[in-house]
C-alpha cells in the first residue's frame, strides 16, 4: 500500500484537487475489483463539511477519527492505517490533512510506527500565499519544506507575476520538490496526477 | 447513483470520538429557526494559533433566499474577521436541502402537491487566526442571527 499525504494551508484547495485525483484513480479501477484507493480525511471543525460534498459526488464516506492527524490523534492515525491496509489492501491510501497540520510529522509518525514511507503533496494558495506568509511563516515552511511535490494552486485567479513570486518563495523553502501549477478547472488533467503520484499511479 | 470505486473515510474532531455525526440539538444557545425552536449548538476550540468555530444548523424557508442569506452573511463574517484584526483561514458550510411533495392517485391521474418551504440542514465551520475564542464565537453567532433576520423578513 502506497501512501500520499495531501497537505497545505487552510482553503488552499486540497479537497477540490482531491476530488480530481480521486476521479483519476477511480477511472483506473475496474468494477469487479475492490477499491484501489482509500481516502482518509481529517477536518479541523467539529462537524465535517467537506465530506458532504465528497459524498454527494458518489464517494463512500465514513467517520474514522477526530482531531489533527499530526498531533492529537497520531495514535488513532496509526491504528487507522493498519486497519485500512489489513481490511482493504488498497493500492493507495491518500490522507488529506487539516490546513493546520505538518505533513512531515505525519510521515515521521508513520515511518516510526509502521516503517512506512509516504509521498507528500503540499498545496499552496497562489491567491493568498504572499499575504499570509509572514504571520504563518513557520507553518507554511513546515508544510512546504517536507514536500515531494508542491502544487501552486488557484493560478486562474492570479497573474503570472504572482505565480512566479510564489514559485520563487517555494523554491527557497524546498529546492528538491517538483513544482507544478494547478487550478480547479484543470483538475481533470492527468499529467498533474501522474506527477502527484510520482508516476506511480498503477 | 453508482458509487465510485474509491472509498473515503472521514475524520472530524468532535467532543467525543464515539459521538455520531451531529444534528441540531436542544441546548443553551440561539433560538433562531423560523419553523421551530431548535437551537444552535456552537463548539469552539483552539488548534495551533487558529480558533475553530463550528456547528450544525437548520433553516426552513424559501430556498433561493436562504442560500443567498448564507452566502452574503458568510462573506460579511469574513469581512468582520478582518476588521477585528484577524485572518480568515477558512469559512465553509455544507448544506442539504429537502423539498416535500405528496403524490396522490385515486382514479387515473396523479395529483402532486408541493410544500411551500424547503428544509435546509447544514454543517458550518469557521477557522480564523489571531482572534480570541470569545470574539470568534460572537462573530459567528451574529452571522446566524443575521441569517435568521433575513429569512424572517422574507417570510
Amino acid at each position: 500500500m502506497r501512501i500520499l499525504i495531501l497537505g497545505g494551508f487552510l482553503g488552499s484547495g486540497k479537497t477540490s484537487l482531491l476530488m480530481g485525483l480521486a476521479h483519476f484513480l477511480a477511472r483506473e479501477a475496474k468494477e469487479q475489483e475492490p477499491p484501489r484507493v482509500i481516502i482518509l480525511e481529517n477536518e479541523a471543525g467539529a462537524q465535517g463539511v467537506d465530506d458532504a460534498l465528497l459524498r454527494s459526488r458518489g464517494f463512500e464516506v465514513e467517520n474514522l477519527f477526530a482531531g489533527c492527524a499530526c498531533c492529537t490523534v497520531g495514535t488513532e492515525l496509526i491504528q487507522s492505517v493498519c486497519y485500512i491496509e489489513e481490511k482493504y489492501a488498497p493500492d493507495w491510501m491518500i490522507l488529506e490533512t487539516t490546513g493546520l497540520a505538518y505533513p512531515g510529522l505525519i510521515r515521521d509518525n508513520l515511518f516510526a510506527a509502521l516503517n512506512k514511507t509516504c509521498r507528500i503533496c503540499t498545496v499552496v494558495d497562489a491567491q493568498r500565499f504572499t499575504r499570509i506568509f509572514k504571520p504563518m511563516e513557520a507553518l507554511l515552511k513546515g508544510q512546504i519544506s517536507c514536500a515531494d511535490i508542491v502544487l501552486i494552486n488557484k493560478i486562474d485567479l492570479v497573474d503570472e507575476q504572482t505565480i512566479q513570486k510564489c514559485e520563487d518563495m517555494v523554491r527557497q523553502m524546498n529546492e528538491k520538490a517538483v513544482c507544478c501549477r494547478s487550478c480547479a478547472a484543470d483538475a481533470g488533467q492527468d499529467e498533474i496526477w501522474e506527477q502527484v503520484l510520482g508516476g506511480d499511479a498503477v | 447513483m453508482m458509487k465510485k470505486k474509491v472509498r473515503m473515510m472521514v475524520g472530524a474532531p468532535s467532543p467525543s470520538a464515539n459521538m455520531p455525526k451531529t444534528r441540531p440539538v436542544r441546548s443553551q444557545g440561539l433560538n433562531w429557526c423560523t419553523a421551530d425552536d431548535r437551537e444552535l449548538h456552537i463548539t469552539v476550540r483552539t488548534q495551533e494559533e487558529a480558533v475553530v468555530v463550528s456547528c450544525d444548523f437548520h433553516l426552513q424557508g424559501e430556498k433561493t433566499g436562504m442560500m443567498a442569506a448564507l452566502q452574503t452573511e458568510m462573506e460579511q463574517l469574513a469581512a468582520n474577521v478582518e476588521s477585528h484584526g484577524g485572518i480568515v483561514g477558512h469559512i465553509k458550510a455544507s448544506v442539504e436541502c429537502q423539498d416535500t411533495a405528496v403524490i396522490s392517485v385515486t382514479l387515473d391521474r396523479a395529483d402532486v402537491r408541493c410544500g411551500n418551504t424547503t428544509e435546509l440542514q447544514g454543517s458550518f465551520a469557521a477557522i480564523v487566526l489571531f482572534l480570541d475564542e470569545t470574539k470568534a464565537r460572537k462573530l459567528v453567532e451574529t452571522m446566524f442571527e443575521n441569517v435568521k433576520k433575513k429569512i424572517q423578513t422574507a417570510v
